[in-house]
């Protein structure tokens, strides 16, 4: 962070005199500090997601610290950030969902929740009651228009992308992810490349132990949103730990 | 001056318009099987000639309606949406047929009790781990199961053949011809039944519901063909 707020960073409602919104800018750190990364990409027969996560106590129960979640049957969410703050953003994603439905009888498009998702991300940068979401979603989505990612980040911004990374190292990611043959790979060629990813900016370092979630949504799963089948996680695990010694 | 309520009370829908009649469904050995024709009438006019009354609510349950179809088509929206919301929990389980009919059971009993009743008799049909499963509820949020169920006016029409030629070691066609001769009795005596009729299954390779079919009457006995002519009084 270049400059501190000097009195204007305590409120999302007031600019600094320099144009900026300091509590935003917070948030997005809160994002980067908090350990986790996200990242996705649109292949060309569906979107394929994959989180980090670091295994907070070896006594925790396996499998009990989710980070990609359903919002509908069709449409998955991958978190980085807050984890308080990103379920509530999930929940709020599956209030959207139904609503819509019930609306129109028909599935949300996935440029649709996550035009919405931004404004409910925004509207919280824009009262001094509330606190920006310390948060940052990948949204993958298979509608009639075929499959879409999304992010969306604690400003309330959300772009459409090819492939995507949000959290902590994103930027190593999305190096990597511009690597990839994002015209022609389809999802099952993207997972394992997606933990390829993961093994290499994993910085082992700091944590030893980690895993690695994996959703998609594509023709294979039948247009809607599933974790991966466990055979293809661990061959994809595998390929990545082999593909990090192999650097090493 | 003064507000006078009276005037201008809340009013719900006090009888049902478009309306299927019966539903039928009986367990088999290896499965459920319900079946309702295809018609929607309004009043006594078939408006709607080719409607779904029995739809698929799980990948083992399914539910044949009778009574309001609107009301149905809400019965179906607040299920779609419970299995979505279940699908989002994501921990493997799905509801079984007997949690569904508990479920149904009870928005049923919370909009009678609102006065504002879904004006339907439902049939809950389901298969799972070798057992059947077959429940019944309808616009008082009632609450049963048993091996063979009817609704509306095939509970006298067809109820009671059920309950002479049912047993509990039938087959899929046995139940298919069960179903199909009490489909045929409603079809002579209720003026709101017709002959095309659709059939499901729900067994252990999941919901099955067939294309509709239609069923051959019988209607040349001596005394239709006659009518009334022999007797003078123009009636049979």
């Amino acid at each position: 962070m270049a400059s501190i707020g000097t009195g204007y960073d305590q409120s999302t409602s007031t600019f600094s005199p320099d144009g900026r919104i300091f509590q935003v800018e917070y948030a997005v750190k809160a994002v980067d500090t908090s350990g986790s990364t996200a990242i996705g990409v649109k292949c060309v027969d569906g979107v394929v997601l994959a989180v980090e996560k670091s295994l907070v106590s070896k006594m925790m129960v396996h499998n009990t610290h989710k980070r990609i979640f359903h919002l509908d049957e069709h449409i998955g969410m991958a978190v980085s950030g807050v984890q308080a703050d990103a379920r509530n953003v999930m929940n709020r994603g599956r209030g959207e969902a139904t609503q819509y439905r019930s609306t129109y009888g028909d599935a949300i498009p996935g440029d649709v929740i996550a035009t919405r998702l931004a404004g409910y991300m925004h509207l919280h940068t824009m009262y001094w009651w509330l606190r920006p979401f310390g948060t940052s979603v990948l949204i993958g989505s298979y509608d009639q228009d075929g499959p879409q990612l999304h992010d969306v980040d604690p400003s309330g911004l959300s772009y459409r992308h090819f492939a995507a990374a949000v959290g902590k190292a994103k930027t190593a990611a999305k190096s990597q992810l511009e690597k990839l043959p994002l015209s022609t790979l389809t999802c099952r060629q993207a997972v394992p490349e997606l933990a390829k990813i993961m093994y290499s900016i994993h910085d082992d370092l700091k944590e030893k132990t980690f895993e690695i979630e994996i959703s998609w949504v594509c023709e294979e799963s039948g247009k809607k949103h599933t974790h991966i089948p466990a055979d293809l996680l661990t061959s994809a695990v595998a390929a990545g730990k082999a593909a990090k010694e192999a650097e090493e | 001056m003064f507000a006078q309520p009276a005037d201008d009370p809340r009013k719900n829908t006090l009888r049902p318009m478009v309306t299927g009649t019966s539903a039928i469904g009986i367990k088999y050995k290896g499965g459920v099987m319900v079946a309702t024709d295809t018609i929607a009438c309004y009043g006594n006019w078939i408006r709607y000639k080719d409607v779904q009354r029995i739809h698929a609510v799980s990948k083992d349950t399914l539910i044949a309606m009778n009574g309001e179809m609107s009301d149905y088509q809400k019965v179906l929206q607040i299920l779609e949406q419970k299995r979505l919301a279940e699908y989002c929990v994501d921990d493997g389980s799905t509801q079984t047929s007997a949690e569904l009919h508990s479920y149904l059971t009870r928005v049923m009993y919370q909009k009678r009790c609102k006065f504002d009743p879904l004006w339907n008799m439902l049939l809950v049909g389901g298969f799972r781990n070798g057992e059947a499963y077959l429940g019944y509820t309808d616009l008082y949020g009632t609450h049963f199961e048993d091996n063979f169920l009817a609704t509306g006016l095939g509970m006298y029409m067809a109820l009671p053949l059920m309950r002479n030629q049912w047993t509990p070691e039938m087959s899929e066609a046995d139940a298919r011809a069960l179903l199909q001769m009490a489909l045929k009795i409603c079809y002579y005596r209720d003026t709101r039944a017709s002959n095309k009729v659709q059939i499901a299954r729900v067994d252990a390779s999941g919901v099955h519901i067939d294309e509709p079919i239609t069923l051959q009457g019988e209607w040349n006995h001596a005394r239709f063909v006659e009518g009334g002519a022999k007797s003078g009084d123009g009636g049979w």
